[in-house]
């Protein structure tokens, strides 16, 4: 039953938690093989079909009790199928190191990370090419490699051998050197890196406790050497020993990955069965939404972002589907240029934050299905203030942004937004902050720009104030990083804090703390000490999403999250 | 006609060249950091973005000749210029590569253009078997029922927007009997006839009925015209058959102004299917080159505006030279 095979798991996870505490970070074994574990095995319980009349949660839905939900849960396993996903943006080029395109988000899957760290459940590991990892200092990270990756069958000419700390070392040599490398994620705080053995090594520039999650997303996977040495080879196919291999890719239209029979990991659960399950990922680019819908109606594609869940509920009517809500990362953010007037006074940015009432947007523009956000959003858990003690340092004040606007003798700005962007709720949040601002006696000159004019502008920071679109933050890092000097890229573009050596202090603890419940606090303690101090950058909220699943999925793992959660997929299988 | 051939050639050599410099020039002068946009979006630092524009070369001068007025010398030479190198590459047969893609326009262009031009050639087919047909019963039948309701249906034709009829016809099979067209992959005629001819005809309808209406309006109201003539009056005065009045002699000299806006309308659709191709998930140029505007792709949007300005002058220079072979009245000296 279900149930015994989670009771399986929860002890294997207590046993990776014990080894936590007693040796620190070092606790990569353990984590693989719970991870391994999270393959099914048991007797199914006959409840397995994909539940078409879904409603939020599956029948078959198994909840674990440690955060991870396996959906559409059907044992054991029948290896098979392809699942289709859609993008609405174009692949660009398949090099694992220089892409900034649709194809990044598959890299996970088709090149080797050394480990990935859950963003939602941060003690969760995906532990890959490294089989393990330790911190001999704040500086220092050493990964052993392990010993079985063998790159699979391929036709771009790289030998079928074992992946090495060399094949680590040289993807991050190229990172380090290549200027359009690693999109800014990791090179900042990448010093040396070394193999010897079967230990890779690195370094960086300052104590990081991020690293490791860096280290974890789309733009850190390893390449064999021999592409990482020939980049042009990478374009359209891959060679490796991830768990699938871009097979080819046709520009603006679909990539086809097929699984790769040389993976190293075995479901230990279902008689050490082959991973992957899934013979093959095809990614087809639909762009219009309607389009979207029709297509995965008719079966076309296997995953569906609804729109609402007025959206996924009415799709949930007219087949094999169920439907998931997930918290998302993302988030309508408004940023203030400290170095203009009049946000170089804290007391303009303070009494914005105060005439700002989230909840309204939350109602308005999200029906209820989204949550107010702090300086770094709720989804973040416990580094997020929310409920109560976000209304006790967040409050929404009318009264007090008056006054403060009083003191100022007015409140004046030109905003920048850009005016036809795609992203609907942008557009619904305008009238309501306009309108709130107004409340508060704030006068604002709109500035609506063409997408490219807006987003040179806010990328050169050539504005007073933005009503911004946002990506997606997996961790508390980046929302800080808008306040502080040198801005989410640490470069001074796209957003700059006011400078405030207090601020600047208070980021870069959270930065340097290793200890996850230490860098909890850190990050508390940092967004307290900016509220003081007059916040430059404001989420204001952030939705729940539904995803609409086909039936014929089996045995999805939810609730982890970004790369790590992707990487699950390896025990997803597709009815024929 | 061989030397009105030759001067329109060398006309048309000149408007090319004149068109690539003035889409240059309004890209350059457009706002927003092409190196940023061709950087992919999102958040990329500084230094990568400075990367692309050196690869790229959007850091050389724009063109051979650059003016200062406040820095002497006033007037410089630019022997390293964006024109130039992009011209010369022309010159060699190299179309450049796509920004964020790096796939050559070449490529995509090869890619793409059966996929245009079989929607091309559904939409026209469509036009002109509604259209004309249309136009031509509609003026026959003057002020009839029939009359009425050919020009009801023509009016609602022109009055929906595409994109809408184009939703429409998209979800609601879909929405009442869950059918659905192959959606974002192409499928070739000679792999799957069948799904090929699923994937296409919708669209090509869609983007046909409001076409037809142009032409059924056009052939109405030439036909009406022509069957006034004296030479049409004379035909009958002579005791020909109508149908032969109409079909041999009538539609010939209608079909003048119909092929006028059947060649507009072709180079029209040639860029401007982006709608339906969005829609319909087709991998056309239209939606190829309006990314790249999107996206200020330098490479891809010089590159297509030449490549459809060639397509649209020869259109021109063909329908000029159909003009002189369907009435031989037309002669270019």
């Amino acid at each position: 039953m279900a149930g015994s095979y989670w009771d399986r798991i929860a002890t294997q996870r207590m046993t990776r938690r014990r080894m936590l505490q007693r040796a620190g970070a070092a606790g990569a074994a353990a984590g693989a093989i719970w991870v391994v574990g999270c393959g099914g095995g048991d007797d199914d319980d006959g409840n397995g079909n994909g539940n078409g009349n879904g409603g939020q949660t599956p029948a078959a839905t198994t909840p674990s009790g440690n955060g991870i939900t396996i959906l559409n849960e059907k044992n054991p396993p029948v290896p098979g199928g392809r699942i289709v996903y859609q993008t609405s943006a174009d692949f660009g080029t398949w090099d694992a190191h220089v892409s900034v395109a649709a194809s990044a988000n598959y890299f996970p899957v088709i090149y080797n990370l050394l480990l990935s760290q859950s963003n939602l459940m941060p003690e969760f590991f995906f532990f890959d090419l490294a089989e393990s990892y330790e911190n001999p200092d704040e500086n220092t990270f050493a990964f052993k490699i392990r010993k079985d990756a063998m790159i699979g069958p391929n036709d771009l000419g790289v030998p079928e051998r074992v992946m090495t700390a060399e094949d680590a070392a040289a993807t991050f040599n190229r990172i380090k050197a290549e200027p359009k490398a690693g999109n800014g994620a990791i090179k900042p705080f990448l010093g040396d890196v070394a193999a010897s053995g079967d230990i890779f090594t690195m370094k960086t520039t300052s104590p990081y406790a991020w690293m490791i999650y860096r280290v974890g997303i789309y733009t850190s996977t390893i390449p064999p050497m021999e592409l990482t040495n020939a980049p042009d080879k990478m374009i359209t196919k891959s060679a490796g020993a991830a768990q699938m291999r871009l097979v080819s890719s046709t520009e603006g239209e679909i990539a086809r990955m097929d699984k790769n029979p040389s993976y190293y990991r075995k479901d230990e659960f279902n008689n050490n069965a082959q991973l992957p399950y899934r013979d093959g990922l095809d990614l087809r680019i639909i762009r219009d939404r309607a389009a979207v819908r029709t297509a995965f109606i008719d079966g076309q594609i296997s995953i569906y972002g609804a729109e609402s869940k007025a959206d996924a509920d009415d799709i949930v009517g007219k087949g094999n589907f169920f439907v998931v809500k997930d918290p998302q990362t993302t988030f309508i953010a408004f940023t203030m240029n400290p170095d203009q007037a009049p946000f170089n006074d804290p007391r303009a940015r303070k009494a914005v934050n105060f005439a700002l009432n989230r909840q309204q947007y939350v109602d308005l523009v999200y029906d209820g299905d989204a949550e107010a956000n702090g300086l770094v959003h709720w989804p973040q858990g416990d580094y997020a203030f929310r409920g109560d003690e976000l209304k006790e340092v967040q409050p929404f004040d009318l009264a007090e942004a008056k006054k403060l606007i009083e003191a100022l003798g007015g409140l004046k700005f030109k905003m920048i937004y850009p005016a036809s962007s795609n992203i609907q709720q942008h557009d619904q949040h305008l009238p309501i902050f306009l309108k709130q601002m107004e409340d508060a006696g704030i006068e604002i000159e709109q500035d609506p720009q063409d997408f490219s004019t807006w987003y040179t502008n806010y990328q050169q920071t050539n504005y007073v104030a933005s009503l911004s679109l946002n990506q997606s933050y997996e961790t508390p890092e980046v929302p800080l990083d808008f306040q502080s000097r040198g801005g989410p890229l640490a470069d001074g573009s796209f957003a700059k804090g006011s400078g405030d050596p207090e601020v600047e202090a208070a980021i870069k603890k959270t930065k340097s703390t290793f200890d996850v419940k230490e860098r909890i606090q850190a990050v508390r303690d940092a967004q307290k000490v900016i509220y003081e101090k007059g916040p430059t950058f404001l989420p204001i909220a952030t939705p729940f999403g539904y995803t609409v699943y086909s039936g014929k999925l089996h045995n999805i793992r939810t609730g982890l999250g970004g790369v790590a959660g992707g990487l699950m997929g390896v025990y997803s299988w597709q009815e024929a | 006609m061989l030397n009105f051939i030759a001067r329109r050639l060398i006309i048309s050599a000149a408007i090319i060249v004149l068109l690539s410099i003035v889409t240059f020039g309004l890209l350059r002068v457009a706002p927003g950091d092409a190196a940023l946009l061709a950087s992919g979006g999102g958040f990329i630092p500084k230094e990568q973005v400075e990367a692309e524009r050196h690869e790229r070369g959007l850091d050389k001068p724009y063109f051979p000749i650059s003016i200062r007025a406040t820095d002497p010398p006033f007037v410089r030479w630019n022997s390293d210029n964006q024109y130039w190198a992009w011209a010369s590459d022309i010159l060699r047969g190299d179309l450049g590569r796509a920004a964020l893609t790096d796939v050559p326009v070449s490529t995509a262009i090869k890619d793409r253009l059966p996929t245009t031009l079989e929607l091309l050639v559904l939409t026209m087919s469509t036009t002109i078997l509604f259209g004309v047909p249309a136009g031509v019963i509609s003026a026959l039948y003057r002020n009839s029922p029939i009359d009425l309701t050919v020009r009801f249906g023509a009016i609602l034709a022109l009055s929906v927007p595409s994109f809408w009829l184009a939703t429409m016809v998209l979800i609601l099979p879909s929405e009442f009997w869950g059918y659905a067209p192959p959606l974002g992959r192409t499928v070739s005629f000679m792999d799957n006839p069948w799904d090929n001819l699923r994937q296409f005809v919708p669209p090509a309808i869609v983007l046909g009925i409001a076409a037809s209406a142009t032409v059924m309006r056009l052939t109405r109201s030439s036909l009406l015209e022509v069957l006034r003539a004296d030479y049409v009056r004379t035909a009958r005065a002579k005791g020909l058959r109508e149908s032969l009045i109409v079909y041999r002699h009538a539609l010939k000299n209608v079909m003048i102004p119909v092929i006028t806006v059947l060649g507009l309308q072709f180079t029209g659709l040639l860029g401007g299917t982006l709608f339906i191709e969005l829609i319909f998930s087709i991998k056309g140029l239209g939606f190829y080159t309006y990314e790249a505007i999107f996206r200020k792709d330098y490479t891809v949007v010089q590159s297509m505006t030449l490549y459809i300005g060639i397509v649209v002058v020869m259109t021109q220079l063909l329908i000029d030279i159909t003009y002189a072979w369907i009435d031989p009245r037309i002669r270019y000296s």
